[in-house]
C-alpha cells in the first residue's frame, strides 16, 4: 500500500513538473518527464524487475523492434538534403523537366 | 494434479507462463503504437508550426484531469494486484471496480472533450477551423489526434472489460482461492494503457504549445 501510495506521489509531482515545463516551452523537460514517468510505471506497478526472466526479454525485445521502427522510419525525413521532405517525386523539376524517377 | 496442470509442471511454472506471455503481447502492441509515435517523430519534424498550431488546439485542462485519472487508476489497480498476492480476496473487488470506474469517467471525459473538438470543427476535412499555412500541418496532427485517441480509447474499453471479468471472477469462485496471476496478468494490461497515455499526454498537449 505505501509503496503504490509512494509511487503514485511521485507520478503525481512529474505530471505537475510537465505542466510546468509545458508552459515554459522547454521540450526536453517534457520528454524527460514522461521517460521517467513510464520508468516509473513499468518497475513501480508493473513490476518488470519481479517478473519472469522471459517477460523480461520480451519487453527488451519489444523496446528493440520499437527502436528499429522509429530509426528506420524518421531516418529518411531528418537527413533528406537535396528537397524538402513532403515533395513529390512526380514534381517538376525547377527547369521544367521531368523529376527523376518520375513516368515520362 | 499433474494432469490437471498440463502442460505445466508447477503452479508457478504455469503462472509464469503467463505473465511472460502477456508481455510477449504487450510487446506487440508497442509495435502498434510505435507506427503512431512514427508518425509523430516525421510530421512534427517536417510540418512543425501547423503541428503546433493543433496542439495549441487542444484542451489542456481536460487533457491533465484525464491524466491524472489514469495514474491514479493505475495505482488503484495495482492495490487489488497486490490484495491477490496477499491472498486478501475481500479487498481485490473494490480496489478493481475503483479502478475501472476511473477508466469509465476517463472515457466519458474524452467524449465530451471529442463533442467540442467536433463542435469547433477541428475534425479534419473541408470545414477544418484552422486555415491559412498551417492548415495542412494541423489537419495532420488532428489525423494523428483523433486516430491516437480512439485507439487508446478501443484499449481502455477492452481493459475495463478485462477488469469486470476480474471482478466476476472472483465474486463467482465460491470461497476457493483466485489465482494471482488472473489479477496480475490484467494488472499488466491496465499499466499498459496507463502508459500508453502518458506517452500521448505530452504529444498532444504540451510539445509546441507554448
Amino acid at each position: 500500500m505505501a509503496r503504490v501510495a509512494a509511487w503514485w506521489g511521485v507520478l503525481v509531482l512529474l505530471v505537475g513538473a510537465q505542466l510546468a515545463m509545458g508552459r515554459a516551452g522547454f521540450t526536453p523537460g517534457i520528454c524527460l518527464g514522461a521517460f521517467l514517468m513510464g520508468l516509473v510505471i513499468v518497475f513501480g506497478f508493473m513490476r518488470i524487475a519481479q517478473a519472469p526472466s522471459l517477460a523480461a526479454i520480451f519487453a527488451l525485445g519489444g523496446l528493440f523492434w520499437l527502436a528499429i521502427l522509429l530509426a528506420l522510419g524518421s531516418l529518411d525525413s531528418f537527413t533528406r538534403t537535396n528537397f524538402p521532405v513532403g515533395d513529390s517525386l512526380s514534381a517538376p523539376a525547377p527547369d521544367g523537366s521531368a523529376a527523376q524517377g518520375a513516368p515520362p | 494434479m499433474a494432469e490437471h496442470l498440463a502442460p505445466y509442471d508447477t503452479p508457478l511454472h504455469r503462472d509464469e507462463t503467463a505473465v511472460a506471455g502477456m508481455w510477449l503481447f504487450l510487446a506487440s502492441e508497442v509495435l502498434l503504437f510505435g507506427g503512431l509515435f512514427l508518425v509523430v517523430l516525421v510530421y512534427s519534424h517536417t510540418h512543425a508550426a501547423g503541428w503546433a498550431a493543433g496542439v495549441r488546439h487542444t484542451n489542456l485542462a481536460i487533457g491533465s484531469v484525464n491524466t491524472l485519472l489514469l495514474i491514479s487508476s493505475s495505482a488503484i489497480y495495482t492495490l487489488a494486484t497486490e490484495a491477490a498476492r496477499q491472498g486478501h480476496e475481500r479487498r481485490i473487488i473494490p480496489a478493481a471496480l475503483g479502478a475501472a470506474g476511473m477508466g469509465m469517467t476517463f472515457l466519458v471525459l474524452k467524449g465530451w472533450e471529442w463533442r467540442l473538438e467536433f463542435r469547433e470543427h477541428l475534425f479534419p476535412g473541408p470545414d477544418f477551423a484552422i486555415s491559412g499555412p498551417e492548415a495542412g500541418g494541423a489537419q495532420l496532427f488532428y489525423s494523428f489526434y483523433f486516430l491516437a485517441t480512439a485507439l487508446h480509447g478501443l484499449h481502455m474499453l477492452v481493459g475495463i472489460g478485462l477488469i469486470v471479468w476480474v471482478c466476476y471472477r472472483v465474486r463467482t469462485h465460491g470461497g476457493r482461492p483466485v489465482s494471482p496471476m488472473v489479477v496480475d496478468v490484467v494488472g499488466l494490461y491496465w499499466s499498459f494503457v496507463d502508459l500508453v497515455w502518458i506517452l500521448l499526454f505530452p504529444v498532444l498537449y504540451l510539445i509546441g504549445r507554448a
